[in-house]
């Protein structure tokens, strides 16, 4: 069946709840997503039992902060890490 | 308030402006604007408002100029480091406008700071990065009365929207609550592309010399997002949520409160990510 999700129109299989959506549409961090459905905000304890119908609108909101909080990269057996521990200034 | 010569040319393309004219340059000049965080979102927004004339400017951060921010932190030069970012950025404001004031609040927003220093201003510019400090300045602007201008980046996209405590749909209306802390977003989550900062700032600015002046529609009960990747814009309109614990009918939030900082693990090492 036909939704639109995020101003796009996307075909999804009947019957899917919004965690089963999120799964689907490869949500990688669902707990980072606020969900809108038809213009009404999903309660996060209503993902498993709320299902998505036909022509129905949904709209992933993704917490968005700063990018990444300070610190320092360091290259680090090859690879880039964080310096610091929990986002602290080093 | 009269303006000078000096100021007449200087405000010239805002004043021919029959929405702004005279009359809207000295409510600039009155205006007085904070902005939370002088990182991404921040320069932009202090520099632009600078150069429009508001004439108080408050800037809070705690933290120093770190090389890492110079890739997005426009107020900020390779000479700054080490700096508080405050100084580093009221530097530049008065060098472009020595009309502005700027004020310095040297220290990072916090539940025990917040009320005082937003009750002294008209408009708050949330440009802070991490989801502890967004709720946070969510919350103290619900509290303290105060109107504001809400951004956030992350890779390649950006959003905003703008909060009349009271009057229109707040943050956590949309968010509820910072997430879980055994949320682990990885670092492929991460980063941002330095000019978004630029845009989404730069879109707060505007949304805060709209509110002083009275003039168009602010961006409220509108999530505006932008997708630098494909060059669009969309907005998530949305209402206030009846519900919300700090802005609806019977709140669970009655207070201010710090929100525990939110910690991921990275190939290794600790980053706090708003990723966001």
């Amino acid at each position: 069946m036909k939704i639109r999700i995020n101003d796009l129109e996307t075909e999804i299989a009947e019957g899917l709840t919004i965690s089963a959506l999120l799964a689907e549409r490869k949500v990688k961090m669902p707990e980072m997503v606020s969900v809108q459905l038809n213009g009404a905000i999903v309660e996060r304890e209503a993902f498993p039992t709320t299902r998505v119908g036909e022509n129905d609108t949904v709209e992933f909101m993704y917490f968005m902060g700063g990018g990444m909080r300070g610190g320092r990269w360091e290259v680090e057996g090859g690879r880039w890490t964080l310096a610091g521990g929990k986002g602290e200034r080093v | 308030m009269n303006l000078t010569e000096r100021q007449i040319e200087r405000y010239s393309r805002h004043i021919i402006l029959p929405e702004v004219g005279g009359k809207g340059q000295a409510k600039l000049l009155a205006g007085r604007i904070l902005i939370v965080g002088a990182g991404g979102l921040g320069s932009p927004a202090a520099l632009y408002l600078a150069a429009a004339g508001v004439g108080t400017i408050g800037l809070a951060d705690g933290d120093v100029v770190d090389l890492s921010n110079l890739q997005r932190q426009i107020a900020h030069a390779t000479s700054d480091i080490g700096r508080a970012k405050v100084e580093s950025a009221a530097e530049k404001c008065r060098a472009i406008n020595p009309d502005v004031t700027v004020r310095l609040h040297p220290e990072h927003i916090r539940a025990e700071n917040a009320l005082a220093i937003f009750k002294e201003y008209d408009f708050v510019i949330d440009g802070t990065d991490s989801f502890a400090a967004k709720f946070l300045v969510a919350d103290a602007c619900h509290f303290a009365g105060k109107p504001y201008a809400h951004a956030g980046i992350l890779r390649f996209e950006g959003q905003a929207m703008t909060v009349i405590p009271g009057r229109t749909g707040c943050y956590r209306c949309l968010f509820h609550e910072p997430p879980p802390p055994n949320a682990v977003p990885s670092c492929s989550q991460a980063g941002v592309l330095g000019v978004l900062a630029g845009i989404m700032g730069t879109i707060q600015a505007a949304e805060a010399v709209k509110y002083l002046l009275g003039i168009g529609e602010l961006l409220t009960n509108r999530l505006l997002v932008f997708d630098a990747l494909k060059m669009t814009f969309r907005q998530v309109v949305f209402k206030r949520n009846a519900a919300c614990q700090l802005c609806g009918g019977s709140p669970s939030i009655t207070a201010l409160r710090d929100e525990a900082p939110i910690a991921c693990v990275c190939a290794g090492g600790r980053c706090e990510t708003a990723v966001t």
